[in-house]
């Protein structure tokens, strides 16, 4: 490892203050969960066969307590896949991004996706790679005019447009922000295949709303690879924040969790592989103590529509993935704290050019989670540097999460700027 | 009884801790720094301003009793309206011209092609074509710039070069833009501009504004982000803005991606001055208690009894240092 620079020090201490890793915290301290990480790379292994397969690689749900060390994980995931040529998306469902809805996963996805080598906006940027004469674009093309691609003939005849119409700056940025989530009036696309001399090639209708979005991530992930990359991962963090919301809206989720995890055969996304995180207690929190497991079946099929059963299936699908497929992280020993101590310590000396004194750990207790420790030492060598010879008494008050319904986390403010 | 720090101690501290050296060198940062009281605000603004001053940093001032702060775009046209967007180019056309073994040009009105010619005794015409490849090389292809603001700053470069009448139109139709003065993309159609600034660009817009201040030489950005509105409760129906609870939890969503791409942002103290009755943990308040997201990474549950840690990302300011 190249030795770090001071500014690289102090801006993992700047992260692990707020709680949240950054790649330096995560290059520091590294990473302790062998078995996730094991099954990750077979994952990213997979993902370029499994693409020509027509096939989705079968995602991973990792669990843990609050302060485990979840996002830490996710965000060593993601320069691992960073570092093979993997396009990747760290997306924290929020309420700007639910879960259940696929459309604003894929605003995340498309809006945090850190490319190999490039800055910016990384459809725009990805687009701008797409090499005609290479065979992975002609290998592209070929699959978007297919059958079995599973998308709308808007999008090969976006991309034909992409190729034909170079000296049309405006339209070409119009496609990539039809790719990268925007909208497009199909009269635009029908004026630009006119321009080219393809009228008719393709049969243009708009893409219902409900399909869209999962179609755009079928390109999306075939677009990646047609650029040269070996694929798309997707880390979907803060998957607990499901349990907040409305029972449909939990029984959706829970169905695009399903998808996610690959467990929905017709609906498969080569190219792409997905790691998720939930806290350890959502099974009992959530699917046992508010009864989902019970009623979310229950409910979906009282609607009496294929539609919801459907859905209903799915639903069940992905609960199932959580109650016995998650992956639970392992939590810190003896000699993890250890090592994450001393290189803690370490850092923090280095970055400020001092030398830290130890600190007394708090009481080890099965349930501290890393996060804990690793607050207090920083809070504790702050102090101790910034006022010395001052006596210490460090208090920790117990954060907790809730999973009360709030309904204001699936309301929509306006969109739009009323100066349009 | 909270432990508090008057607000210029605080500010003593991060000017020693990051402003002279952390975010100067391309770090960022976001504090909460919560006034117990209204002396406490000023006087965190007063702070503010001082050590702006002192350590060269542009000093941005955001409100959401005016600003939908909850929409990221129009946090960053409030930021990009505070932005001497003039100076900077012409301050990255001087060092430019430096680098290239040019002398200062003289301030004056002529156009700044002129003007360096002028100040190197050298023909204004081939400065001209020099500092066009310049910024051709040197902004143009800067790909750690977005690529609307890279080819946005390239045409104030070059508008500001020339000078003029045209210049000036430039200027202006590429300001109105940045700082969304003007919405129309016909206005920069132009310029090769052909996106609108919104939700889903916004936040790499802003990164590259923190880049493009940094590499014209200044320190970087401090940002006050006053959202002690979003804990008002109940529509007032005065002047300022109300935020539905479903518009406060945008806002804190806004915050919470902030502290999550604080990686990506380079030379900027973000200041968050929220109301006190931000400290409330309650879910169903108005408070930090109310996004589970925004609290895990703010609040301090680990905190001294008696010392306030100025680093920390919550902070408590009152007119007198105070233990619990």
């Amino acid at each position: 490892m190249k030795v770090p620079t001071n500014q690289e020090l102090r801006r993992a201490l700047e992260a692990l203050r707020n709680g949240v890793p950054n790649r330096d915290a995560v290059r520091f301290l590294g990473c302790t969960q062998a078995e996730v990480t094991d099954r990750y790379r077979a994952q990213l292994q997979e993902i370029d066969s499994a693409r020509r397969e027509a096939r989705q690689v079968p995602g991973m749900l990792v669990a843990g307590g609050f302060g485990s060390g979840k996002s830490h994980l996710l965000e060593y995931l993601k320069h691992l896949a960073v570092e093979q040529n993997l396009v990747c998306s760290l997306v924290v469902i929020s309420k700007e991004t639910p879960l259940y809805d696929a459309a604003k996963v894929y605003a995340a996805a498309v809006e945090s996706a850190v490319v190999p080598g490039l800055t910016g906006q990384a459809i725009h940027e990805i687009a701008l790679r797409l090499r005609q004469d290479s065979p992975r674009y002609a290998e592209f093309f070929q699959w978007s005019t297919s059958e079995n691609s599973g998308i709308s003939p808007v999008f090969p005849a976006t991309l034909l447009l992409h190729e034909r119409l170079a000296n049309d700056p405006d339209m070409l940025e119009q496609i990539r922000g039809f790719w990268a989530g925007g909208k497009l009036p199909i009269a635009d696309i029908r004026a630009g295949m006119k321009q080219i001399g393809q009228v008719g090639t393709f049969q243009l209708r708009p893409v219902p709303t409900r399909e869209i979005a999962r179609q755009r991530f079928r390109f999306a992930s075939q677009l990646i690879a047609g650029a040269g990359y070996r694929g798309w991962i997707l880390l979907i963090d803060e998957v607990e924040l499901v349990g907040r919301y409305s029972l449909l809206q939990r029984s959706k989720s829970y169905a695009e969790l399903a998808r996610w995890m690959g467990h929905v055969e017709t609906e498969q996304l080569p190219g792409l592989t997905v790691v998720a995180a939930i806290t350890d207690d959502f099974t009992l929190n959530v699917l046992q103590e508010k009864g989902d497991r019970l009623n979310v079946g229950a409910r979906l099929h009282s609607r009496d529509a294929e539609e919801y059963r459907v859905l209903a299936g799915r639903a069940e699908a992905g609960m199932r993935t959580i109650e016995r497929e998650a992956v639970t992280l392992r939590p810190p020993d003896t000699e993890m704290l250890e090592q994450t101590y001393e290189t803690l310590k370490r850092i923090h000396g280095q970055a400020y050019g001092w030398d830290p004194p130890d600190v007394p750990s708090a009481a080890r207790a099965l349930r501290r989670a890393m996060r804990s420790y690793v607050r207090r030492w920083i809070n504790e060598w702050d102090l101790r540097r910034l006022y010395p010879g001052e006596a210490l008494e460090t208090v920790e008050t117990e954060l907790k999460i809730g999973y009360a319904e709030a309904p204001e986390l699936e309301q929509t403010t306006a969109d739009d700027d009323p100066d349009d | 009884m909270a432990t508090t720090i008057t607000p210029n101690r605080w500010f003593d501290f991060i000017g020693t801790e990051y402003l002279e050296n952390f975010i100067r060198d391309g770090g960022s940062s976001i504090k909460f720094a919560v006034p117990f009281s209204e002396p406490a605000r000023r006087a965190i603004a007063s702070e503010a301003m001082a050590h702006a001053t002192e350590a060269g940093y542009f000093l941005t001032n955001v409100s959401a009793h005016e600003t939908r702060v909850h929409m990221v775009d129009q946090i960053f046209f409030r930021v990009a309206e505070q932005i001497p967007w003039r100076r900077l180019s012409t301050d990255v056309i001087v060092k430019l011209a430096e680098l290239n073994g040019y002398r200062r040009p003289a301030d004056g009105t002529e156009p700044l092609f002129r003007r360096i010619g002028e100040a190197n005794n050298i023909d204004a015409e081939m400065v001209q074509m020099e500092a066009r490849t310049w910024i051709a090389e040197r902004v143009f292809r800067q790909r750690s710039l977005a690529k609307d603001f890279r080819v946005a700053v390239t045409r104030l470069c070059l508008a500001e070069l020339s000078g003029g009448p045209d210049g000036e139109t430039i200027i202006a139709a590429i300001s109105d833009w940045l700082t969304g003065r003007n919405k129309a993309i016909s206005a920069v159609r132009p310029y090769q501009i052909f996106s609108r600034i919104d939700r889903s660009n916004a936040r790499h817009m802003l990164e590259s504004l923190l880049r493009w201040v940094q590499f014209a030489g200044h320190s970087g950005v401090i940002v006050m982000l006053d959202i002690s509105r979003l804990t008002v409760s109940k529509n007032p129906h005065d002047e300022s803005l109300f935020y539905t609870k479903a518009a406060m939890l945008d806002a804190y969503e806004v915050l919470r991606q902030f502290i999550d791409s604080t990686d990506r942002m380079v030379g900027c103290l973000l200041v968050v001055t929220p109301d006190i009755d931000f400290l409330t943990e309650e879910q169903s308040g108005r408070g930090i208690g109310a996004y589970d997201a925004l609290k895990l990474r703010v609040y301090d549950e680990i905190h001294d009894q008696r010392l306030v840690n100025p680093m920390a990302a919550l902070i408590r300011l009152s007119s007198e240092d105070r233990a619990e």
